[in-house]
């Protein structure tokens, strides 16, 4: 891509990503009211005092007497604003609680993904190169397990091996509880408590990524461009390099992008699993007490970093293949 | 003492081929300073030899027996780091794809400096790379260096991969069809690029082929492959003028000869007229940026009944993209296509059905345009079927068409994948013929067969075409192709007809420069084909 089509590029693809995400936030928001129960009577029922006045009165507190419309006028114009909303039931602004959590969200994921792409890409290398023999078998065994078993499984199994049997890492929580740390104190101590949920994220990534790696090292191994490079006379460990599996991570890119965005959401299962204090957890926490201005809090910033990796994704492989043309 | 010296190589095929070895007791030289051309069929072993040179040969396919010597030196028994070594700095290929033989992430200056950085002179490349660019002509060579592939032309990536070969000056060059992709404009220009370099720097070259103009136009020596066997051996003008293994006879006799003789007038009322047709492809909108591609504009011509009307241009010319107006693959935006006088342009599907069984379309490749999930008969059957005739009729006529193609109707309940690429031709053919067409479309109907298939798929067009009184529109980039088969000829340039004329006329008598480059560039111009 050439540098001065970029600001163009970013107006024109930023425009578009704001209709998605104000397409996604309508969605949402008549999602949500779509589910059976809301708030008031949620809150009504655990405050034990489930009159009719009251309920009446907490629903038109809370703007919920409103036809559908005019609450959904009013929840755009807030959101438009970036107000998220309040809180009633954890009486704190949404925007508030939702970015406290957000770091270790981010944190968690990123680590998954960092490792599931770092690991795949690797496995699915040394797959293709020592492809037929006991290597590749044992990758692809690899590869397809962990592909095939479940998360929350997966989780439950590394918490009994590495917690309770071996009591190397800790099975819960994002630091120790009780224990005063500085500097790198906090961090060991903090990556230790993200080993397992990470791991646990990434496994499943990992498979994918070692077998499309594979597969496709294998297909532009055979293209002619591998040819010229060793008619050239290029030792094979560069051809490898230089030649297939720069060309190979091509399609890797496209499905990084895609998962990226999926990750935030795949966490709510690691999160809830691991008590890992992110937004997959207060989703679920928000979801069980029709928190509605939480919940749509989350899903509205999960849309807006989905949409921000599609960007960056396309933006990667503008820059990776010469051949695309960043159009709008 | 010869630079190479290739002495019985004899190659396995894996068990279950159609012949045990793919090349059998095969030997040649080269010498410094000479071409060699290699020309056989495809499937002759002519690739497979050049590999072994190389030491490219795939895994499946082992060397049996035979020695290759190349400057003193048995490169079959060398280690395979040696044999690295050798590969780029002694011995250099070029291939037949230049769309595909570039890494197409790298940049072109880079791919060259590899080269050299490879074989331990990196240090030069900045220097050597704008230099090896301007030796293969190519315009602005610092700017050529810095583009990725994808950026330049066919003709500009072969005078790449050139570049590329000469880096580190090699002894010998092995050119495996360095033109066969190519239009015959840059064909011609790669062929002499090549003679030029070769010739300046007394490289020997082992060229392979399997186009006889090609060698008539480059070769000081010919060796003639079938299957697997060298067949016959020698001189350039020995070989090209009179040869001896009937093999070498068939295949020369197959060559079109590119002469086109006078033929009748033919004044019979028009079927197609073709009067202002426009097609122009636009990419971006919206929010992007605008591109505008004129396929076809200014592309007037009349068929008459039972002639055959040549489009001849190379590659991107609209030539097919004219022809698929005609049958509404493509839709054009402007003019008249006028089939008996009635415009077939502002038609809807529906109202086209009645003319998609008068007017059929023969595809290019044989390979890609059958399905290969159904048999040849149901194929060839279900045009008619879909037009509402019974299934047992279509059938049978589907086992005489078979016939009219020359196949055994046997073929009837078999896959197309059972059949050579000339055979698939003539299903293509019969499948056409099922709907009893009055205007036949070819679009390359022969460019991606062996010359001896072609000549026989060219001869059945013209028999089922005078038997049938069927009238042809023939979509080539062949001139010699069109010369033998053509009564008008149109010549395409940029999306518009530039010269249109009766064949023999516009090639004894060429009028627009465009016409005039095309027919010097047919290769072989100057070799006339014995009569055998």
């Amino acid at each position: 891509m050439e540098a001065s089509k970029l600001p163009g590029f970013l107006l024109r693809r930023g425009v578009k990503a704001a209709i998605v995400v104000l397409a996604i936030v309508i969605c949402n928001f008549l999602l949500v009211h779509a589910a059976p129960g809301d708030p008031a009577s949620v809150i009504a029922g655990q405050s034990g005092a489930a009159d009719a006045v009251f309920l009446e009165q907490l629903r038109r507190q809370f703007g919920l007497d409103q036809p559908l419309y005019v609450q959904l006028w009013i929840y755009l114009k807030s959101v438009l604003s970036l107000d998220l909303g309040f809180s009633h039931r954890q009486q704190a602004p949404v925007a508030q609680l939702v970015l406290e959590r957000l770091p270790a969200t981010l944190l968690l994921t990123g680590a998954a993904f960092a490792f599931a792409l770092a690991a795949g890409v690797t496995l699915g290398a040394l797959a293709a190169q020592r492809v037929g023999r006991w290597a590749d078998s044992v990758i692809t065994v690899i590869a397809l397990t962990f592909y095939a078993t479940p998360l929350f499984w997966v989780g439950l199994m590394l918490v009994l091996i590495f917690s309770v049997w071996l009591e190397w890492l800790p099975s819960f929580g994002m630091s120790s509880v009780g224990v005063e740390m500085h500097g790198l104190e906090v961090v060991w101590d903090v990556a230790q408590h993200l080993l397992l949920p990470a791991l646990t994220l990434g496994l499943f990534y990992l498979a994918v990524y070692a077998r499309l790696t594979r597969a496709t090292m294998l297909e532009v191994a055979d293209q002619d461009f591998v040819k010229t490079a060793r008619a050239k006379g290029v030792p094979e460990g560069r051809i490898l390099r230089a030649h297939v599996l720069r060309n190979a991570l091509l399609p890797v890119i496209t499905f990084a992008g895609i998962q990226a965005g999926q990750l935030l959401g795949g966490s709510i299962l690691v999160e809830t699993v691991f008590a890992w204090p992110g937004i997959g957890r207060l989703a679920f926490e928000a979801l069980l007490a029709r928190d509605y201005p939480v919940l749509l809090g989350v899903f509205f910033c999960t849309s807006v970093m989905v949409v921000l990796f599609n960007l960056l994704t396309d933006m990667l492989y503008a820059i990776i293949d010469p051949r695309v043309e960043v159009a709008g | 003492m010869s630079l190479l010296r290739v002495e019985g190589l004899t190659v396995a095929l894996p068990p279950g081929g159609d012949r045990p070895h793919a090349v059998e007791d095969v030997s040649f030289h080269v010498d410094a300073g000479e071409i060699l051309c290699i020309v056989g069929e495809s499937g002759s072993g002519k690739s497979i030899s050049a590999n072994a040179v190389m030491g490219l040969l795939p895994k499946g396919l082992p060397v049996r027996s035979g020695a290759i010597g190349f400057e003193g030196r048995d490169l079959l028994s060398l280690a395979p780091e040696a044999m690295r070594k050798l590969r780029g700095e002694r011995l250099a290929m070029i291939f037949q794809e230049p769309m595909t033989a570039l890494n197409p992430l790298m940049r072109v200056g880079d791919q060259i400096g590899e080269v050299l950085r490879v074989h331990g002179s990196g240090a030069d490349a900045a220097r050597r790379v704008p230099e090896l660019l301007a030796a293969v002509n190519l315009p602005d060579p610092a700017a050529i260096a810095r583009s990725h592939p994808f950026r330049l032309s066919g003709g500009q990536r072969q005078r790449v991969m050139i570049a590329m070969a000469l880096a580190l000056e090699p002894a010998l060059l092995i050119a495996d069809e360095p033109t066969t992709a190519l239009d015959v404009t840059t064909q011609m220009q790669i062929l002499r690029l090549i003679r030029e370099i070769q010739s300046r720097r007394g490289m020997g070259v082992l060229f392979i082929t399997h186009d006889f103009g090609v060698v008539a136009e480059i070769a000081d020596r010919v060796a003639v492959m079938q299957r697997g066997r060298i067949v016959e051996q020698g001189p350039a003008s020995e070989v090209l003028n009179r040869p001896q293994h009937p093999y070498t006879r068939a295949l020369i006799a197959a060559v079109p000869h590119g002469a086109a003789e006078a033929r009748a007038t033919i004044a019979t009322a028009p079927v197609l007229e073709l009067r202002g047709v426009e097609k122009t492809y636009r990419r971006g909108g919206f929010f992007g940026a605008r591109a505008v591609v004129r396929a076809v504009h200014d592309a007037d011509f009349t068929l008459r009944r039972g002639e055959t009307l040549g489009l001849v241009g190379e590659s991107g010319s609209g030539k097919s993209t004219l022809a698929r107006c005609v049958v509404k693959l493509v839709e054009p935006e402007q003019g008249t296509i006028a089939y008996h006088g009635t415009d077939l342009r502002p038609l809807s599907r529906a109202a086209w059905k009645p003319y998609r069984r008068r007017i059929q379309m023969v595809f290019q490749d044989p390979y890609a345009s059958l399905n290969p999930r159904r048999t040849v008969g149901d194929t060839i059957a279900e045009g008619p079927v879909t037009h509402g005739e019974p299934r047992s009729k279509a059938l049978e006529r589907a086992r005489e068409l078979l016939r009219l193609v020359q196949l055994d109707p046997g073929a009837m309940n078999r896959y197309p994948h059972e059949f050579s690429g000339g055979q698939r031709q003539r299903i293509g053919i019969a499948r056409a013929l099922a709907m009893e067409p009055e205007l036949l479309i070819a679009d390359e109907p022969v460019s991606a067969l062996d010359v001896s298939v072609q000549a026989q798929v060219l001869a059945l067009l013209a028999e089922i075409r005078a038997r049938l009184g069927l009238t042809m529109l023939f979509i080539t980039h062949d001139l010699r192709v069109a010369a033998q088969i053509c009564d008008r000829v149109a010549v395409m340039q940029r999306g518009a007809i530039v010269e249109q004329g009766p064949t023999s006329e516009v090639f004894a008598a060429p009028q627009h420069a465009y016409t005039r480059q095309l027919l010097d560039s047919i290769p072989g111009r100057g070799w006339t084909p014995p009569e055998l």
